[in-house]
């Protein structure tokens, strides 16, 4: 994202991320093409007033729909990692920028006439779009560095053996508890799940997740026990903790690989609707010209 | 050695590892305790779950907790087993499996325990791909795209189209409301109220598919419109095309096929109420030097209202036509020859007007008031406070009365107005009813009688005196001549015939309404007050009109642009367009 040095790497050696790619050059031309559709906006000579009618109109009209096009090609350019002029980094740069740019010309086509057709819908959708991206390069920005450190090193499949692991150590020490204490230690053992249903919020997770309950339960069991019991309790509750804070960094992880996914969800489904609602405003205008 | 257990684990099909134990006492303890003989490492095993005893050849085992022992279908405490029988006992303990039976070679019992029931495994299966995988389990990205993409052509290209080709919404069958609605959603703006009643149906002007909007569909309704000139005079009138933007602009149309001068050009929909497109300088960039491109014009250069506008020449007609009125459009300055021979000055200033309607009787007094203003004859209305025309029976003949005698009863006897030759023929009848009433048996009016009886009947005194009267009547200080000049009979022509315009600027819109504000009066406009010339025209100048109508620069709150006054389609377009507007010229006097 930024041109800091990354750590570890031989000096004079910079990380230079798709915003900042070639000096930021393409948020120059965004930002030109702008000025320039800005200023043709509100000096030329337009009547009885701006929309998507008017030759400016027109000519708006024809530069975004231009750009949406382009900027969706990114979708087939990046799966081509070697084909075609220039980086994949230089197009995904370009994709940002003159996607941000598409925002004021799309509004300026408009000419701030809005309505509930299908006028206004490929606008909205074209926000839509936009907006999504905006999400995702949120994401991109934020989430890597925080993914990694919660990793702290480890693979995925790493996390996933640790938590067997935890509950093999679990099944063991649980052999010598009995009664309500062993129930929850069952329970912790068959019913917790590393990804909850999509629709859980974090709190309630915490009620429910059978780990958590468990190391409740049994942490209220340690205050009244003592001797041997407690022992057994307390390498119990031990493990239990172990496998919270684990299931706890599994499931970050699992959120922030979402955050950089999640956007694309609707990001892609959004363009390609945009494009069918775009094509039926152009067929509209050009139909009932 | 009393018991033999053995632990069987499957390791395939056919693949049995054995584990044995011997026991030399004769009772066991089964369970996840440490403290177990048999011990059984499952969480749903009980500490001590169960217990066996050997007495002789007979096994008792007691389940302490549960689960109980499954034997013969069966949940069982206690069970005895005696093991002298050649099969194995064969029954199940919570996940295990157990077989009894007499070794008879060892001499000992054998108890079998197999884990048959695995523990259970976590619900979730622990699949890397499932647990941190983003892929969607519902609908992929791939299907959502698919989806929006074929609903919104679905929804806004197949179904308006399908109501397009099923014709126009007057003339088409009933359509479901989602296929109406559909149709609208191509509406990419308010419709103006002017063409609102048939704002539903996009076909009224959208006749052909891929087809711009043509001009029969607007001439449809709005016949009679003419140009704002001809054809010929307007190309040689606008700007040369090989310029700059305007160039641009040429061959873009020209790419494009789209002609200049439709009524689209200037008249675009789908604004709400904002019509029509004049782009700035639309009328001056040809009006501003129009007598050099267009030189057999006499219309004078115009440009910008405040400083560029041609001195107004109001309309009316020259003093010197004859035949059919000629209306001309000349300077205020010259006199006006509307055959009326009125002095504005003296019926608002002079007393003796107001000593002439003491004189009227009650209700004429009544309606006068006590002296003349101009509302009194000019009054406005309508909802542009439109001046009505003046009509003599109505404005004037209360004072100027045309009696000339009175019936038995004592009804004035009125000559006729507006026709000469009627008059003269009425004055004709009042004088032989004069003659009669005075010359029948027991009038005490002696008829003047001729000096000599020579005199031929037909030149009697009546009748000289009739003559007499005639002659009178039609002269300039006769009874005529006091409001008209002796032209109008004198000349047959009708263009002395008397004749006010009903709008001096017939080419410009003046709407009164908006001109008459509180405290303003009609004077402030009109120099009647100092008018005691009948010739004089009253219309304003254009500094007059300046004063208020400064330009777009100099904050001014009138509004100064040539649509505020002119219409571009001439006048049948008033008719079509502006139903309110007067018409061009009147012949009331």
């Amino acid at each position: 994202m930024s041109t800091t040095p990354e750590s570890g790497s031989a000096p004079g050696i910079r990380h230079e991320g798709f915003l900042a790619h070639a000096g930021y050059r393409y948020l120059k031309w965004s930002l030109a093409l702008m000025v320039f559709c800005l200023g043709l906006y509100l000096f030329a000579g337009v009547s009885p007033r701006h929309n998507g009618g008017t030759w400016l109109g027109y000519g708006l009209g024809s530069l975004g729909a231009g750009l949406i096009l382009w900027l969706s090609w990114l979708g087939i350019r990046k799966r081509n990692y070697k084909r075609g002029r220039g980086s994949l980094k230089a197009w995904t740069s370009a994709h940002v920028y003159l996607g941000l740019s598409l925002l004021l010309i799309g509004t300026l086509h408009t000419g701030f006439q809005f309505g509930w057709n299908v006028h206004t819908l490929a606008y909205a959708l074209m926000v839509a779009v936009i907006g999504s991206g905006l999400w995702g390069i949120w994401g991109y920005a934020t989430t890597p560095p925080a993914l990694s450190d919660n990793r702290m090193g480890r693979s995925q499949r790493e996390m996933l053996d640790s938590l067997a692991g935890l509950d093999r150590e679990l099944e063991q020490a649980a052999q010598t508890l009995e009664g309500s204490a062993l129930q929850q230690v069952q329970q912790a053992l068959q019913g917790t799940r590393v990804r909850p249903p999509w629709w859980m919020s974090k709190a309630r997770l915490e009620q429910v997740c059978p780990t958590a309950c468990a190391l409740r339960e049994l942490d209220r069991q340690l205050g009244g026990s003592s001797g041997d019991a407690r022992r057994r309790l307390e390498t119990v509750v031990r493990i239990l903790e172990r496998k919270v804070a684990l299931l706890n960094r599994a499931r970050r992880h699992i959120r922030h690989r979402q955050r950089l996914r999640a956007w694309l969800a609707w990001h892609v489904p959004l363009t390609i609707t945009l494009i069918g609602t775009l094509s039926a405003h152009v067929f509209s205008v050009f139909y009932y010209w | 050695m009393q018991i033999r257990v053995e632990f069987h684990r499957r390791r395939g099909p056919e693949q049995v590892s054995v584990r044995s134990l011997q026991f030399a006492q004769t009772e066991l303890l089964l369970g996840r305790g440490s403290d177990c003989a048999v011990h059984l490492a499952d969480l749903r095993m009980g500490l001590q779950h169960a217990r066996l005893q050997l007495q002789g050849q007979q096994l008792i085992l007691e389940a302490l907790q549960e689960p109980a022992f499954q034997y013969q279908g069966q949940a069982q405490r206690r069970l005895v087993l005696d093991l002298n029988d050649s099969d194995l006992h064969t029954l199940r303990l919570g996940p295990y499996a157990l077989r009894a039976g007499w070794d008879a070679e060892q001499d000992q019992a054998c108890v079998q325990l197999e884990l048959v029931d695995s523990p259970p495994q976590p619900s979730e299966a622990r699949d890397e791909e499932q647990i941190f995988g983003t892929a969607r389990k519902l609908f992929t990205r791939r299907q959502m795209a698919w989806l929006g993409l074929l609903l919104s052509l679905a929804l806004f290209v197949y179904v308006p189209l399908q109501a397009h080709r099923a014709g126009p919404a007057t003339e088409a069958p009933p359509m479901p409301k989602l296929v109406r609605w559909a149709e609208q959603q191509w509406n990419s703006g308010p419709i103006s109220d002017a063409h609102g009643h048939f704002s539903q149906d996009c076909q009224s002007c959208h006749v052909q598919g891929f087809e711009r909007v043509n001009d029969a569909a607007c001439l449809d309704c709005h016949q009679g419109l003419v140009d704002h000139a001809a054809q010929p005079a307007l190309e040689q009138s606008q700007l040369p095309t090989q310029q700059g933007a305007q160039w641009l602009a040429a061959t873009a149309r020209q790419m494009l096929d789209i002609p200049a001068g439709r009524c689209a050009s200037c008249h675009t929909e789908h604004n709400g109420n904002q019509l029509t497109t004049m782009a700035e300088g639309f009328c001056s960039d040809c009006h501003q030097n129009l007598d050099q491109r267009l030189p057999s014009t006499d219309l004078k250069n115009a440009g910008a209202f405040p400083a560029e506008h041609p001195a107004f020449r109001p309309r009316f007609k020259q003093i010197a036509s004859i035949g059919e009125p000629e209306w001309v459009r000349q300077p205020a300055s010259t006199p006006e020859a509307h055959g009326v021979l009125f002095n504005h000055a003296q019926h608002l200033n002079d007393p003796e007007v107001a000593r002439k309607l003491d004189t009227l009787p009650a209700p004429a007094r009544a309606a006068w008031g006590d002296e003349l203003d101009c509302q009194d004859c000019h009054a406005l209305s309508g909802p542009e406070q439109e001046p009505a025309p003046i009509v003599m029976e109505t404005h004037c003949a209360d004072c100027h009365q045309l009696a000339v005698g009175r019936s038995d009863d004592g009804t004035l006897r009125d000559l006729p107005h507006g026709d000469p030759a009627q008059a003269l023929a009425a004055l004709e009848d009042a004088y032989l009813a004069q003659s009669w009433r005075q010359t029948r048996p027991g009038t005490a009016a002696e008829p003047p009688r001729p000096a000599s009886r020579t005199v031929p009947a037909a030149d009697s005194p009546w009748e000289q005196m009739l003559r007499a009267e005639k002659t009178q009547l039609l002269s300039a200080d006769g009874l005529c001549g006091q409001c008209h000049p002796v032209e109008i009979w004198e000349q047959p022509q009708r263009s002395h015939w008397p004749q006010l315009p009903a709008d001096y600027f017939a080419a410009a819109r003046f709407p009164h309404a908006p001109h008459v504000l509180p405290g303003s009066q009609c004077v402030d406009c009109h120099a009647a007050e100092d008018a005691d010339d009948a010739t004089t025209v009253l219309m304003p100048t254009i500094e007059q009109c300046q004063d208020c109508h400064r330009g777009a620069d100099q904050a001014s709150t009138a509004p100064s642009g040539c649509q505020s006054c002119h219409g571009y389609h001439g006048h049948p377009e008033a008719a079509v367009m502006q139903p309110r507007r007067a018409n061009q010229s009147g012949d009331n006097s």
